[in-house]
């Protein structure tokens, strides 16, 4: 029945915007997209400390991408 | 990388987003993205954190609790006890359940990635929550369709339409006022009748409901006192008042009595119920099985008298559905009314344990094939009632229905006759056949007719080939497999369990014919001898038999198939075709399809020409590899691997679903136009289309029994056999055994010993033929005194007797051997004839007639005449022997060789067993007379 999926539709919805609560009290830094994009991930199975490791060393990374490319010298 | 699963692609594909998001760095070829990719997979791939820790994160979530407490900041701490207790108590998209690892693994990567919470405002903001959407589906409209609500002729002026309900209602009490008697009208009600308000016995809550259930209900016209509509008064409206008054006025001693006021079309949708099987009426009444028509009810526009006759006459048909539809039910196991523990006969109630009725059950499916397209044209027409877009009256409906009514009484009629007449305690044989022939008869009869039945017969015949499957397949079972499988028994032939294939009477008391006795006049008399199988005769002589009469003309050759089919089973066949035909057993197509597909290409139109054969082929190969398929994917959802099982599904419902499509019940025109020159008769119909296939197939089986016989058996070589030793074909070996014989009797030594008798006769046969040393020999039997009339008969104590194997014995049975075995004592005693006569001598004449003449004195006189004697003697001896061989060469050469002979030839062509087995016994039969060993011609022996 489509109202059975539309509740579970909008169930999985409350559930991503409590995890957005909880990441921005956590105060995570994560947007909407991303955090969705990681429940995927770990829905198959990739381990969050792996995967913490990973967005840290990525925005690190792309920090100091910003930076050299805001300073060419 | 086309060797990676679904999962790493996924996982690509996110991680992939992922750097997109976190580095924004959206080119996939720049340098960057592929090296934080590759970074990316060695760390979820390569990496040796735990995983993680339901306990840990719970211990966690409460240290960040207690220290949101600490840090005296109440509202966060609060929102985070909330936000964390709520997460962990919701589905997450692809998981299933809550407080799952996966939960726990995404609070843990937010606590990893969070930076210091206690230092950061946060408020929580509000969710709204989603309401569902409201269901807007009007099931009001959807369930009442169609209800009418009585609006009467002019709707669109109520106000006079009502005010001619006043005086309507005015006008009729005026006419009755003197009977006092006014059983329709009370004051009350003439109010009511203006509101149109449904009397309802209960109370609703709300005042919405009530009023919607007032417009959606129809008003029920089932109970008393209801509330009459309003109509107008034309007289063609109104007949029924008319007539009222008329009859009031002249028939003083008429009374009105209470009716109950019906539409014309409640009394449409009523019929429509009865005819579709419904049980409960207001209009007609079921007692028992009858079905009768409620005496009040009336339109407004017809007399009572008229309407009643009209209801009943739909009544009848009601009956005969109401008829049909239980016995559906009671074969088919659904009986939504308890049986009283008194009624139940035989054939209506069954216990579960009894094996299925396949013949009613099949004819049942026919039937239920048939109400089906009958009870949707019902659901058209009650459709059409319930739209109004045209008026629909009784007449009209009936005038429709009319060509089903007919056929539903031909098959009311066949169904009384074939099942319900039958007798409780008949066995499913006799009731079986019963039916069987009833539709052939009914068809018959209806073809004879000529075109104006052309429906009925299509009916009977679509009906009559569904009912004979069952039995066309257990004879195709039988005389393809050699098994019969008959649970029920209702085939006319019944397996003896008591005789195994082994036994010697195997061939003739394995199966019982069934002959049903009935007092048919015009039957002919089954003639059991001919096929050979012991018939079980119920009844006395001077009744007729009778039995499925579309299988006798081919009943013989069923029997011949089948006796053979199973003897070939049992042999040990080493045929190598056998294997070859067997393994395509599935693709065979059984007796009842090739049955189907002539009738249906010989009844069908010359213009149609048949579908290419190869196309056909692929089509049907590759539907079943895609069937099979499927199959394979619904059986692997149940963790069922198994191919094959999956190829035989998908077989099965491909045949099913063929047969459906090519073999739908009413798709049997019989088209006559086109052969107006051969009548297509339902028995010629049925030579064409059935006996053929079954002769082919019995041709094809006895042959292959022939064969086997002949080849594995050496069926031939034991005849040869035979003939050798009891008709002394072979000469040599029966000289040396019955000369030693003769000897011994010639010196008046004892002979009859069976220990040396068979000693001989292994001495004989061993030296020429080793072989068969081990089955002859030799029995003695005491002689019957009065035959011990000769010298000669002193032989007939000797009994040849040959042990042949089984299933040669079925040919060559004791019976015969006792025939071979008087033969071989007249051949015997011929022999002894022609030696005795061969070692007379008359050498010691001389001295026998002197001592009888006794004194020696006429010596020299007689001494002439004895010399004469002799010669007279010798002359005699000569002449009884050449008589003697005279009979002996004419028995060899002319009787016994010429009929071997024509015997040899006649089994090269017989083409069954019991053929061969007639042959057998006929040639025995003629030796037998032509050796003059016949009771008359005795004497002269």
């Amino acid at each position: 029945m489509a109202s059975a999926t539309n509740t579970n539709l909008n169930a999985v919805r409350e559930t991503m915007d409590v995890l957005l609560e909880i990441s921005r009290l956590l105060n995570t830094g994560l947007d909407m997209e991303s955090l969705s994009i990681c429940v995927r991930l770990c829905e198959q199975g990739i381990n969050p400390e792996a995967l913490s490791a990973v967005i840290k060393e990525l925005r690190k990374a792309s920090e100091t991408l910003k930076v050299s490319e805001n300073c060419p010298n | 990388m086309a060797h990676w699963s679904t999962f790493e692609k996924e996982t690509e594909k996110e991680t992939k987003k992922l750097i997109g998001c976190i580095s924004g760095i959206q080119d996939e070829e720049d340098q960057n993205f592929q090296m934080a990719l590759k970074f990316a997979w060695s760390n979820f791939k390569f990496h040796r954190y735990l995983d993680a820790d339901s306990h840990k994160i719970q211990r966690s979530i409460n240290g960040i609790y207690e220290k949101l407490m600490v840090h005296s900041d109440l509202s966060k701490a609060g929102s985070w006890r909330r936000l964390t207790e709520e997460f962990l108590s919701s589905p997450l998209p692809n998981t299933h359940g809550t407080k799952t690892d996966t939960h726990y693994s995404v609070l843990s990567l937010l606590l990893f990635l969070s930076d210091s919470p206690s230092n950061t405002n946060f408020t929580e903001r509000p969710r709204v929550k989603d309401t569902e959407p409201e269901d807007k589906f009007d099931w009001s409209k959807y369930l009442m369709e169609g209800e009418e609500i009585e609006t009467g002729p002019f709707p669109d002026t109520p106000e006079w339409s009502e005010d001619e309900s006043e005086e309507e209602d005015s006008q009729q009490p005026i006419s009755r006022e003197d009977s006092g008697i006014q059983l329709d009208r009370t004051p009350q009600e003439d109010q009511d009748t203006n509101s149109k308000t449904v009397p309802v016995a209960w109370t609703v809550g709300e005042p919405d409901a009530r009023a919607w259930l007032e417009q959606h209900v129809v008003t029920p016209y089932w109970v008393g006192h209801a509330p009459r509509f309003p109509h107008s008064l034309h007289l063609h409206s109104n007949l029924l008042n008319v007539w009222d008054q008329h009859l009031y006025n002249t028939d003083p001693l008429y009374l009105p009595e209470e009716k109950a006021f019906v539409t014309e079309t409640q009394v449409i949708r009523e019929t429509l119920w009865l005819l579709s099987g419904v049980k409960k009426h207001f209009i007609f009444q079921h007692h028992d099985s009858k079905v009768s028509v409620r005496s009040n009810v009336v339109v407004t526009h017809l007399t009572s008298n008229c309407l009643r006759s009209v209801l009943e006459h739909i009544a009848v048909y009601g009956q005969a559905v109401f008829r049909l539809q239980r016995f559906i039910d009671e074969v088919t196991g659904h009986s939504s009314e308890p049986f009283p523990p008194g009624v139940g006969s035989s054939h209506s109630y069954r216990k579960g344990s009894e094996p299925p009725f396949r013949t009613y059950q099949a004819f049942v499916w026919a039937l239920n094939k048939y109400f089906t397209s009958f009870k949707q044209e019902l659901t058209t027409i009650e459709r059409e009632v319930i739209s109004n877009d045209e008026t629909v009256t009784l007449s009209a409906v009936l005038e429709r229905l009319s060509p089903h009514l007919a056929q539903i009484k031909v098959l009311h009629k066949v169904f009384c006759t074939g099942v319900a007449e039958v007798p409780p305690a008949t066995p499913n044989v006799v009731r079986a056949s019963h039916l069987l022939n009833t539709l052939y008869k009914a068809i018959i009869e209806y073809d004879s007719v000529g075109d104006a039945s052309e429906q009925a017969v299509a009916l009977l015949f679509s009906l009559w080939t569904e009912t004979v499957r069952p039995y066309l397949e257990i004879v195709d079972e039988w005389i393809v497999h050699g098994h019969l499988f008959d649970p029920a028994k209702e085939f006319i032939i019944q397996r003896n369990k008591d005789v195994p294939v082994n036994h010697k009477d195997f061939w003739y008391a394995t199966y019982t014919l069934y002959s049903v006795s009935e007092m048919v006049d015009n039957e002919e008399k089954l003639n059991d001898a001919a096929s050979g199988s012991s018939g079980g005769d119920q009844g006395s002589s001077n009744r007729q038999l009778t039995m499925v009469s579309f299988l006798k003309p081919v009943l013989k050759q069923i029997i011949m198939a089948g006796k053979s089919m199973q003897l070939l089973k049992n042999l040990d066949c080493r045929e190598a075709e056998d294997s070859g035909r067997s393994s395509r057993d599935a693709e065979r197509k059984s007796l009842y399809t090739l049955f189907l597909e002539s009738v249906q290409s010989r009844l069908s139109s010359p213009e149609e020409s048949p579908t290419d054969k190869v196309t056909e082929e692929q089509a049907t190969t590759r539907s079943l590899i895609k069937m099979q398929s499927i199959v394979a994917q619904h059986l692997e959802m149940e963790d069922v691997h198994d191919p094959l099982l999956a190829i035989n599904f998908a077989r099965l419902y491909l045949e099913q679903r063929d047969f459906h499509e090519r073999f739908s019940g009413g798709d049997f025109m019989v088209d006559r136009s086109s052969q107006s020159v051969t009548c297509q008769t339902f028995e010629l119909t049925l030579r064409c289309c059935l006996y053929p296939h079954i002769e082919r197939r019995y041709i094809e089986c006895c042959g292959n029994l022939m064969r086997t016989l002949k080849k594995d058996y050496r069926l031939l070589e034991y005849l040869q056999a035979m003939r050798k030793y009891f008709l002394l074909e072979a000469g040599d070996t029966m000289y040396d055994f019955y000369t030693a014989i003769f000897d011994k009797v010639q010196e008046k030594e004892s002979w009859q010993q069976p220990s040396f008798l068979n000693v001989l006769l292994q001495e004989a046969v061993g030296q020429r033929y080793p072989e068969d040393s081990g089955r002859l020999s030799v029995f003695l039997e005491p002689l019957d005194p009065s035959r011990k009339k000769h010298p000669v008969n002193n032989l007939e104590v000797l009994t040849l007797s040959y042990k042949v194997p089984w299933p040669v014995d079925i040919v060559i049975s004791s019976e015969c051997q006792k025939i071979y075995n008087q033969v071989f004592l007249l051949l015997l005693q011929i022999k002894w004839a022609k030696y005795s006569l061969d070692t007379l001598r008359f050498g010691d004449f001389a001295e026998v007639t002197r001592k009888l003449e006794g004194s020696p004195a006429e010596e020299v006189k007689l001494k002439q005449p004895i010399n004469q004697q002799i010669h007279r003697m010798c002359l005699l001896r000569v002449k009884l022997m050449h008589f003697v061989n005279s009979l002996h060469n004419y028995i060899m050469t002319r009787i016994l060789h010429s009929t071997g002979l024509e015997f040899q030839n006649q089994v090269q062509e017989a083409k069954d067993l019991d053929q061969l087995i007639k042959i057998h016994y006929r040639y025995l039969a003629t030796i037998h007379d032509r050796c003059l060993l016949r009771e008359k011609v005795n004497a002269l022996c």
